[in-house]
């Protein structure tokens, strides 16, 4: 019986199953919070486009250690989402409901870190990013400020804050959500030598994202997460389009672990959720396309070694 | 055999009674730490205001962009309109063939003079103040601008 069960599996559906999802994310996570530490002896939040951009072009191999902190990073949180999708789709899990909520709670926090990590760049994507996200949370009613005043406060105090939670804040509260996950399922190194050497040659072989602030910018859209939520701003205040319809299907997620009848719908409501926001990502990007490939023009930066240009392939 | 169990159960209910004690003390203390955190973080110290010269002459497009503001002159009238998007914070742009401004972000529309034409942004754009400076005879030498 256990030969059969371990049986080369057939079919697309065994074999997306039978992948380790959890212990791919778990490997991206390493490899980007090291290049994070390498990316943050050097990183400066005072000034983050400037830092960001002379670690992009002037220190050596300062666009390696970028490459591989943004691409480990994206990496982990798919393959984390990946892993979530192939847990409820198999559907064993068996979790109590405070359990499941302080697990699951590692996917916005997840999202998060992706997120300040776009802010920090500084850049006008991230720049415009952290100024709407600031306003959203400010949007809150009660513990709007407050929370603001933990998590961003952009306008006030700068990239300080988001630096502080992007490097420790979020990463600790992260790892407490997962912690009895890690200590129940270790992964090994040798499992994942694909992985790291696919991590490794994008970071070398592919530019990272950047888009300097210039004129003939005429549609910024922020992340690509967060391009659906963007759209979504354009119809409906901040408080419903940034955190009520976010919350949803978090809350959603929360209350999987409930008898068959109620988890089913939410899990309907989740898939449903999701393709809601698909299309108005669809909707966003088109909306961008026509209008920024219309400008290309070098950015002057002036770094300690003189001017440079960004190139455009690296925005 | 009685008297036994009376006293276990005593132990028992004082164990139970210290550890919801503990339990409660723990919660009391994080919950009076709370309001400190909040105000500890939420307080911020007003900065000073900024001074930013742009000098004389503009350009012939009549406006000069910095990272705060947009100055525009009109018929030697200064006046430097905010770039903070009143939606929800985003860095607004000046379009010169339209004459108008722009958020980049979602795309609320402004005349050079601030004012609200399209949302979804709510309110116009606030200006700064504007000082004009002038040499000995007159001509206007820059403008400095009180962020």
């Amino acid at each position: 019986m256990e030969t059969a069960d371990k049986a080369a599996p057939t079919g697309i559906k065994n074999r997306l199953l039978s992948m380790r999802w959890g212990g791919h994310a778990l490997v991206s996570l390493y490899i980007s919070v090291l290049s994070g530490i390498v990316i943050g002896l050097q990183y400066n939040a005072h000034q983050p486009f400037y830092s960001t951009a002379t670690i992009e072009l002037v220190v050596p191999f300062g666009s390696f250690w970028r490459a591989l902190h943004y691409y480990s990073s994206q990496a982990f949180f798919l393959l984390l989402l990946c892993h979530l999708a192939a847990i409820l789709w198999k559907n064993d899990y068996s979790y109590s409901r405070s359990a499941w909520i302080r697990l699951t709670a590692a996917v916005p926090i997840g999202l998060l870190l992706l997120f300040t990590g776009y802010v920090l760049r500084g850049d006008a994507t991230g720049e415009a990013a952290g100024a709407i996200a600031e306003h959203i949370t400010l949007s809150m009613p009660l513990i709007g400020e407050s929370l603001n005043n933990i998590l961003f406060d952009i306008s006030a105090g700068g990239m300080k804050k988001v630096y502080a939670n992007h490097l420790i804040g979020l990463m600790v509260l992260g790892g407490w959500c997962v912690w009895p996950h890690l200590r129940r399922y270790t992964t090994s190194w040798r499992n994942h030598i694909p992985l790291t050497l696919i991590l490794l040659a994008m970071s070398v072989a592919l530019t990272t994202p950047m888009e300097p602030d210039r004129i003939g910018l005429l549609h910024i859209a922020g992340p690509w997460f967060f391009l659906g939520l963007q759209e979504l701003l354009h119809y409906i205040p901040a408080f419903w389009a940034g955190v009520f319809v976010p919350a949803t299907i978090i809350c959603a997620l929360f209350l999987l672990p409930v008898e068959k009848k109620t988890r089913n719908r939410c899990l309907w409501f989740i898939i449903l959720w999701l393709l809601a926001y698909a299309v108005l990502t669809y909707i966003s990007y088109a909306r961008i396309q026509p209008v920024n490939t219309s400008t290309k023009t070098l950015i002057p930066v002036q770094t300690p070694a003189g001017p440079l240009s960004i190139p455009e392939t690296m925005r | 055999m009685a008297a036994g169990g009376k006293r276990k159960n005593m132990r028992e209910n004082r164990r139970d009674f210290l550890s919801k004690l503990i339990k409660w003390a723990g919660a009391l203390v994080t919950a009076a730490l709370i309001y400190p955190i909040f105000r500890f973080l939420g307080f911020t110290i007003k900065p000073k205001p900024r001074y930013v010269k742009v000098a004389a002459p503009l350009p012939a497009s009549g406006f000069h962009a910095e990272r705060d503001f947009i100055l525009f002159v009109d018929q030697g009238r200064p006046r430097a309109i905010s770039r903070t998007c009143t939606h929800l914070g985003c860095r607004v742009n000046f379009l010169e063939d339209k004459q108008i401004i722009e958020c980049p972000c979602h795309q609320s529309r402004f005349t050079s003079a601030g004012k609200l034409i399209s949302g979804p942004a709510k309110k116009d754009l606030p200006s700064f103040a504007v000082e004009i400076q002038a040499d000995e005879t007159g001509t206007t030498t820059g403008y400095v601008v009180t962020i």
